[in-house]
């Protein structure tokens, strides 16, 4: 691999909920540190916000994530994930490759583009939950309608209110 | 000898028939015509055919849609979907297990 390709990584961490924003932000600006002593730069930081887990994490049932896209040379991507370990208040966390000759702007785009096309399908979603409410009077609660409207609530009151910003 | 050249053109023959058979029944269609009583509808590979439906490990709606109330991930055979994307679908899902977005066993409560 040229020396002068830069990767791109997306690494998502997982949080207790209780902390409070300092704490996490004291830890996202330690991370941002981190990515400028290997001569790469954030391209994006996400809050996911507080969502229930689908199992328990060390004894705990919801979670906060956060997500961060980076660029950076070798080695970078242990030395963040070593300060996420060594951190208590991370629960999980996962980190994916997003290529060599990272093109920032592209990634930024498509996700822009993905939340644009998951807002839309949500959109739909709703639409045909109200028709079929118009239809039948009620909410069906069988078939994979209702598995939908179950699903519902994975998603904390924060982060439901967090999409439609 | 000529038994057994006859035995092997008879499995030859039987082994062709059973090729012939699996075709078919991969065949959607043929295979609603066969069936009596109820319709098949032809299943599509949901992420060739929408353009909206991204797959991404971080839209945990996506990814749960594919996995059955066990947790268990969804066979091609059932959901319809492509080589291709069924294989992106898999690390996929296994990306949003490891998040605790999606369950290992089952699907919460």
């Amino acid at each position: 691999m040229p020396r002068d390709s830069i990767s791109g990584y997306e690494t998502t961490f997982l949080t207790k909920p209780e902390i409070s924003d300092e704490v996490l932000k004291s830890l996202q600006e330690r991370l941002t540190n981190t990515v400028g002593q290997f001569n790469g730069d954030v391209v994006l930081t996400e809050d996911w916000g507080r969502r229930k887990l689908a199992y328990s994490i060390k004894k705990e049932t919801r979670g906060h994530y956060s997500y961060v896209v980076y660029t950076g040379g070798g080695g970078i991507v242990q030395e963040i994930e070593r300060q996420l370990r060594l951190n208590e208040h991370v629960l999980r966390f996962l980190t994916v490759h997003l290529g060599d000759n990272f093109d920032k702007e592209a990634f930024k785009k498509e996700r822009v583009e993905m939340q644009d096309a998951a807002k839309r399908r949500e959109a739909e979603r709703e639409s045909r939950r109200e028709e079929r409410f118009e239809r039948r009077g009620h909410y069906d609660m069988g078939g994979r309608g209702g598995r939908e409207y179950m699903r519902d609530d994975m998603f904390d009151e924060n982060i439901s209110s967090h999409v439609e910003e | 000898m000529f038994g057994v050249n006859n035995f092997k053109s008879d499995d030859r023959d039987k082994m062709d028939r059973y090729k012939s058979d699996d075709r078919s029944e991969k065949d959607g269609d043929e295979r609603s015509k066969k069936m009596s009583g109820g319709y098949y509808r032809k299943k599509v590979c949901r992420f060739c055919s929408d353009s909206d439906f991204i797959l991404d490990y971080k839209d945990v709606r996506i990814v749960q849609s594919f996995v059955s109330e066990y947790g268990k991930i969804v066979p091609r055979r059932i959901s319809g979907n492509c080589a291709k994307h069924q294989r992106k679908l898999t690390t996929a899902i296994k990306r949003a297990r490891n998040l605790a977005m999606v369950g290992y066993v089952t699907m919460g409560s």
